[in-house]
């Protein structure tokens, strides 16, 4: 399948932090999401993404193109929006797409004017009296308004209310489904990746802990709960992770089965895990 | 490039135009005096100091950094902005001069002699120095960082160019003119070998000052990560 973007072996080290060996893929049409705790090394990512910075180790190729060498040919496919969507504060939401329209050859004007529409945003209001919900939803329409081959978006729906965040997935949803374009999205709120994403890429401390299919972490990971005593110190390692209180131990496994197996008639909960507890347990022991 | 140019003018709009206006009515009253000279290389070095610092004080580097641009032309353009800058201030200063000469030549006092082709030559070449120092500290170290180093080196070499003019010239300046080793070289020469010569002369040091500049400024830019 071709892949819109590819990372092989890649690290980057800065003092204090190293991306190490990281290695994932997205195939073109479709979209793929990043989780992991802050300074996991998600925005690093992103950065190689856009060619910000320059891997120490490793490959790095998006729609086909080394970011770093071919940085223009590649920005011209890529469209971005970032965590915090900073834009000229004293200029107008339309005076930043007149700037912003220039660099594109692909740029689509009457796209600009329904995404402003649909997303209701003031086009004559200058960027300083927006809200932050506001600022993302213009900052979002400047970045699909040149048919980007691969939207890149950093935490997009933090600060948008439920009803806009659903009708953007869906809008990203309609983006991808000509099979064309892609979605890599990083973001903390995993309810929005089970809803949207194909993929799922999981970094936790600058190393990729998964990276696959949304159908096969539902398949594979899952929760098991049991009495607190159940969870003896050399049962400790059957899981990836797992949390222990007064009533009752949470464990997070990919064996679900096996672990029923050997605690014999023990009385366990096993529930699929979401991604909010992939993200919660995995590597936690307390 | 022109699209970087059109976003450094849309941009720096207010700001320019505060300063344009500051400048104006500057230069109508103090044109007369020798500091003008060094007020008006200031307000071109702060017109290239604040375009440059305008994307980092909205805080939009990283949305600038991923438009559809080479770093090369990011470069290039940057130096554009800056002698564009150059001579927005020199089009002021001048036409500013030359309305106070012609009010002087109607009560029969001579022209300010900062309203000369050998003075213009020799603040040509210091904004050109200016902008060779400056970029590539910027290029180089970034906003915070690059802008100190810069704003020192430009300091420094006025400070070197007093202290040599001092130590050949005893500091004496033509009258009418600001002291420094660069106006008295420029306007000496230009008395001697005339002032083609001279500006052929200065032109051509200015545009190798700025195309070795602008080279050191690619190849730190090109190492910068964000």
């Amino acid at each position: 399948m071709d892949s819109v973007l590819e990372l092989r072996g890649v690290s980057k080290h800065y003092p204090g932090f190293s991306l190490a060996d990281v290695s994932f893929n997205l195939p073109r049409g479709y979209i793929g999401g990043m989780i992991g705790p802050n300074g996991a090394g998600k925005t690093t990512i992103v950065c190689l993404l856009l060619g910000l910075v320059r891997p120490d180790a490793g490959e790095v190729r998006v729609c086909g193109l080394d970011p770093w060498r071919d940085e223009v040919a590649v920005k011209r496919r890529v469209g971005f929006v970032h965590e915090v969507p900073q834009l000229w504060a004293h200029l107008t939401v339309d005076g930043v797409a007149g700037i912003v329209s220039r660099f594109y050859p692909t740029w689509d004007q009457p796209l600009y004017d329904t995404l402003m529409r649909e997303f209701e945003v003031p086009r004559r209001r200058r960027v300083a009296s927006l809200s932050r919900g506001m600022r993302a939803k213009a900052a979002l329409a400047l970045a699909m308004a040149h048919h980007a081959e691969l939207l890149v978006l950093d935490e997009p729906t933090a600060g948008l209310d439920p009803i806009f965040r659903q009708r953007l997935l869906d809008r990203l949803a309609a983006y991808v489904s000509g099979g064309e374009a892609s979605v890599l999205l990083s973001t903390h709120i995993t309810s929005d990746l089970e809803r949207l994403a194909d993929y799922i890429t999981f970094i936790r401390d600058g190393r990729i802990v998964f990276s696959t299919t949304r159908d096969e972490i539902a398949e594979t990971w899952a929760v098991v709960k049991g009495a607190p005593d159940l969870l003896k110190d050399e049962r400790r390692a059957w899981f990836a992770g797992w949390e222990a209180g007064a009533h009752a131990f949470t464990g997070l496994t990919r064996d679900a089965e096996g672990i029923r197996r050997r605690l014999g008639g023990a009385p366990l909960v096993v529930e699929r895990a979401s991604l909010e507890d992939i993200m919660f347990l995995m590597g936690r022991s307390c | 490039m022109l699209s970087l140019i059109y976003k450094d003018l849309r941009v720096g709009l207010p700001f320019l135009v505060v300063l344009v206006v500051m400048f104006v009515l500057g230069s109508a009253g103090a044109v007369r005096a020798p500091v003008f000279f060094w007020v008006s290389l200031v307000f071109a070095a702060t017109l290239m100091l604040g375009l440059s610092q305008m994307d980092w004080r909205h805080g939009v580097d990283r949305f600038v950094h991923s438009l559809p641009v080479s770093r090369k032309l990011v470069v290039y353009s940057r130096y554009v902005s800056a002698l564009l800058g150059g001579a927005l201030t020199l089009t002021i200063a001048g036409t500013a001069g030359m309305l106070r000469g012609m009010a002087f030549d109607t009560v029969g006092l001579a022209w300010p002699r900062m309203v000369a082709a050998d003075v213009a030559l020799a603040w040509v070449l210091l904004f050109a120095a200016f902008v060779a120092l400056y970029l590539p500290c910027y290029f180089r170290w970034g906003h915070g960082k690059g802008y100190i180093i810069g704003a020192l080196a430009i300091a420094g070499g006025v400070l070197a160019g007093d202290f040599i003019h001092q130590t050949f010239k005893h500091g004496v300046a033509t009258e009418g003119l600001p002291r420094g080793v660069v106006v008295s070289a420029v306007t000496d020469a230009a008395t001697r070998f005339g002032v083609p010569t001279t500006a052929i002369v200065v032109l051509g040091l200015s545009g190798v000052l700025l195309l070795l500049s602008a080279r050191l400024s690619v190849l730190a830019y090109r190492q910068r990560e964000f």
